[in-house]
């Protein structure tokens, strides 16, 4: 599957996974600038061209000049050899190191460091050669120069003290060779540290020294770097795409994380206020369903004023009846004294008349002339008076008239009875008035009183209408579920997609360089081993006569060779699959001071000579007491030796 | 009246038993013959006077009777006082033989007539009180009037009478009104109690 059909092919499985359209993925995948790497990059190949340093050996009285060359190298197995120890093979070593590394003062042994004054170095990468040019004696200097077919050259970099140096190699390798720095995460105890590495990590991992904990570099398996260098190295397809959709995904889930956060914040104001104010409604609903439903306050009012003016009306109507009785009454009580005067007159009269028609004339009143007896005898006989002579009996029949006016009097009482009980009801009837009067006016007064004020029921109704509409508007703020979400469900596909993909690669490649684990490690000299698998997790299981074993348990001689097995592996499979990396150099120094029996080194000399000529661009150096079995698989022009006592320098 | 307000005579001319003073006095009494509330006003001066609770019974017992309205027989006041001629009914007392006229005269002119009663007036009203009782209250008035007077003469009475501000008020030749509703007022200060009703 070529580049482009493997990117197609990985859209397409986000696109159906994620539900979405192909170039909705392509927004989102430019948008969070996660590229699509279905093809590792090709291994590059690195390969020291020249070594020289110079200087001084200063040993005790002794002074020699030191000028060690060693040119012509490139690809294939490289013996540093000498007839004892301590004769220089790890100077050689460490100065390659300390020049690969950008730090000759830490990698170099002090003594032998003060001894030197030049040291370079010629390398290619790819058919591209450069030029390290250092100057040692107190201060670290020097430049990195690019060196042109044509023969022109260019500075890379230069610099002037130990950290411009290691600066500068760590910003070069890291370029040339494809490499990125790589966080490791790692939680120890209750706190967690996220350390960068980078350069010095990765080319410790090209030379094997007497550390065999790990399968790969130097540094411990907990330090979690040598699964990383795995990784690295291994140059899966897909790692870097998903690298970067891991970050992506992971960066929106804090995001996302802390805009729901803010948005559950948000949302839990709001919930509480309006669980509060739903409280309160509740409360004051359930008072107002107490609240006896009373006629309104108006409708008294209005009943209050009409049975008001009800009695106002009567009142006037009363007063007017009143005002009529009263001077009804009056009238009949005058009628009553005027019958009551009359019969009195009438008696009293009747009775003076009775009295004076007794009385005899004697005389005249005028002249007071005694009246004749003739004058007298014709009042008795003819009834004419004996004074003027007129008639002087009466026919009025005084008991009749008296009867009359008595009945008269009487009944003009009986009126003035009528009248005055009628009087009496009419002012009861205006006493009782005035009292619904003054009984209505203080109703009214306390009805227009409680007007004034809005009654307790009134309040509370105003009060759940007002809640009520708070209510609903504050439910309508309810922040929805907030729509950052979108993206990181598509990272989270795109990230899986991704996974399954490099998994998929990993799986085939870790298959196929565990089978050349054990392959080489067979060709070292182990031919009880049965079978190697290499897992994701650098975890090595091996089946050693039908037996499963660990890499710890294996002896320092198994572990050697299945470390150095190991690179080579991961070098030719990643040749053969055009995959990986690993630069391609390895430097293996001094087993011999080890306990490693010179056997076991002459099996793996002798296997790596043979792989080092199946693996193209393979550069091996190996520091090693010389011995025949050695020298019979290094070739003499690719090896420098000292023999017997004598020094490399 | 006239035997009520009658005097033992100094000098008998015409057979009279006693004589009645003149007629400003006859006026004046006759005044308070037919203005109870005047006399029930007189009668509380002389409560005040004396402190005879007698005289306050008295004077309820006018307006008890409602004397004011049943009695009251109004008189046109003329010149300086009430004043009515009498001669109509003096006519008749005369020709019964009852009383005389006489007068004291200053040399032409009558300046003052007397009422010359004779001994028959006297046994009249014995018989009258007997015959028709209903005449009695006037027997009774009289007395009353004769107590009030107290054997003030004519001028001395209308001077007392004039006293009486609402009198004085009246419009000359107007009828002199009732005083009824005042004197009522100053009856039952005294008798602390409304009229007619129950003593406490």
């Amino acid at each position: 599957m070529n580049r482009k059909s493997a990117i197609q092919d990985w859209i397409s499985a986000i696109a159906d996974k994620a539900n979405l359209e192909v170039s909705e993925i392509e927004t989102v995948l430019a948008r969070y600038r996660i590229e699509p790497m279905p093809i590792a990059s090709a291994p590059k190949h690195l390969s020291l061209n020249r070594l020289r340093f110079t200087g001084t050996k200063n040993s005790g009285e002794n002074e020699s000049p030191i000028d060690f060359n060693w040119d012509g190298l490139g690809p294939g197995l490289w013996g540093i050899l000498s007839g004892e120890n301590f004769r220089g093979k790890s100077t050689i070593i460490q100065v390659i190191r300390g020049c690969l590394r950008g730090s000759l003062t830490q990698t170099v042994q002090a003594d032998v460091l003060g001894w030197l004054r030049t040291v370079e170095l010629d390398f290619q990468i790819d058919e591209q050669d450069y030029q390290l040019r250092v100057e040692l004696g107190g201060t670290v200097s020097g430049t990195l120069t690019r060196i042109y077919e044509s023969g022109r050259s260019r500075k890379f970099h230069s610099f002037n003290d130990d950290e411009e140096f290691e600066t500068a190699m760590s910003n070069f390798f890291m370029k040339q060779l494809g490499f990125d720095k790589f966080a490791v995460h790692r939680t120890q105890n209750a706190s967690s540290t996220t350390t960068l590495h980078g350069w010095p990590a990765m080319c410790s991992a090209m030379f094997i020294g007497t550390k065999y904990e790990t399968i790969i570099g130097e540094l411990s398996p907990s330090s979690g770097v040598p699964v990383r260098l795995l990784q690295l190295f291994l140059g899966i397809p897909w790692v870097t795409t998903l690298a970067a959709a891991s970050a992506a995904f992971k960066e929106e889930q804090r995001k996302q994380s802390a805009s729901d956060q803010m948005h559950n914040d948000a949302r839990d104001v709001t919930e509480r206020r309006l669980s509060e104010l739903r409280e309160e409604l509740a409360d004051k609903e359930s008072r107002l369903a107490k609240t006896a439903v009373t006629p309104s306050l108006h409708a008294d009012m209005k009943a209050c004023s009409e049975a008001l003016q009800e009695a106002a009306n009567r009142e006037i109507a009363v007063r007017r009846q009143l005002r009529q009785a009263v001077s009804d009454l009056e009238d009949i009580e005058s009628a009553v004294n005027e019958d009551r005067r009359s019969l009195r007159q009438h008696e009293e009269e009747s009775s003076s008349q009775t009295v004076f028609r007794a009385l005899d004339p004697r005389n005249c009143p005028r002249c007071e002339t005694v009246i004749s007896t003739e004058r007298k005898r014709q009042e008795q006989s003819k009834n004419s008076c004996a004074v003027c002579g007129k008639q002087v009996h009466s026919d009025i029949d005084e008991a009749e008239v008296k009867e009359k006016l008595t009945k008269q009097l009487k009944a003009s009482k009986k009126a003035q009875k009528a009248a005055k009980k009628r009087l009496k009801d009419l002012n009861t009837e205006l006493a009782e008035i005035e009292k619904s009067i003054d009984s209505a006016t203080k109703k009214q007064s306390t009805l227009a009183k409680r007007l004034a004020r809005p009654s307790k029921r009134e309040q509370l109704l105003t009060d759940v209408a007002e809640l009520n509409a708070r209510v609903d508007e504050l439910s309508k703020t309810v922040p929805e579920a907030s729509t950052v979400s979108t993206d990181a469900g598509v990272l989270k596909v795109i990230e899986n997609k991704t996974r399954s993909r490099m998994k998929e690669h990993q799986t085939r490649l870790l298959e196929l360089i565990s089978a050349r684990i054990c392959e080489y490690a067979q060709r070292f000299g182990m031919t009880q081993l049965d079978s190697v698998a290499l897992n994701g997790g650098l975890n090595l299981s091996v089946i050693k006569s039908g037996s499963p074993t660990s890499y710890s348990r294996l002896t320092d001689g198994e572990r050697l060779r299945l470390k150095v097995a190991t690179l080579l592996a991961m070098i030719a499979v990643g040749e053969e699959e055009n995959v990986g990396r690993y630069p391609g150099l390895l430097v293996i120094d001094s087993p011999g001071a080890q306990e490693v029996a010179s056997k076991d080194l002459e099996q793996i000399i002798s296997g790596l000579a043979e792989i080092a000529e199946e693996i193209d661009h393979l550069q091996v150096f190996i520091g090693s007491r010389s011995s025949s079995v050695i020298r019979k698989h290094i070739p003499e022009k690719q090896r420098v030796q000292a023999l017997g006592s004598n020094y490399l320098w | 009246m006239l035997t009520s307000g009658s005097e033992a005579p100094r000098i008998k001319t015409r057979g009279e038993v006693a004589v009645f003073a003149g007629e400003t006095k006859l006026n004046a009494w006759d005044f308070w013959m037919r203005y109870p509330d005047y006399l029930a006003d007189e009668l509380i001066e002389l409560y005040d006077k004396t402190g005879d609770d007698d005289m306050l019974d008295r004077a309820e017992q006018i307006f008890v009777d409602g004397e004011p309205d049943q009695r009251r027989l109004a008189m046109i006041r003329y010149r300086y006082g009430a004043y009515e001629k009498h001669d109509d009914a003096l006519a008749i007392l005369v020709s019964a033989g009852l009383i005389g006229i006489g007068g004291r005269k200053d040399v032409d002119r009558v300046i003052e007539t007397d009422f010359l009663i004779h001994q028959q007036a006297f046994d009249l009203c014995i018989q009258i009180v007997k015959d028709e009782p209903i005449l009695t209250w006037f027997r009774d008035r009289a007395d009353l009037v004769a107590m009030i007077a107290d054997g003030r003469g004519g001028s001395a009475l209308k001077k007392r009478q004039y006293e009486r501000v609402d009198y004085a008020k009246t419009l000359l030749g107007g009828e002199i009104p009732s005083i009824e509703e005042d004197v009522k007022k100053r009856l039952e200060l005294r008798l602390k109690r409304p009229i007619g009703s129950t003593a406490a």
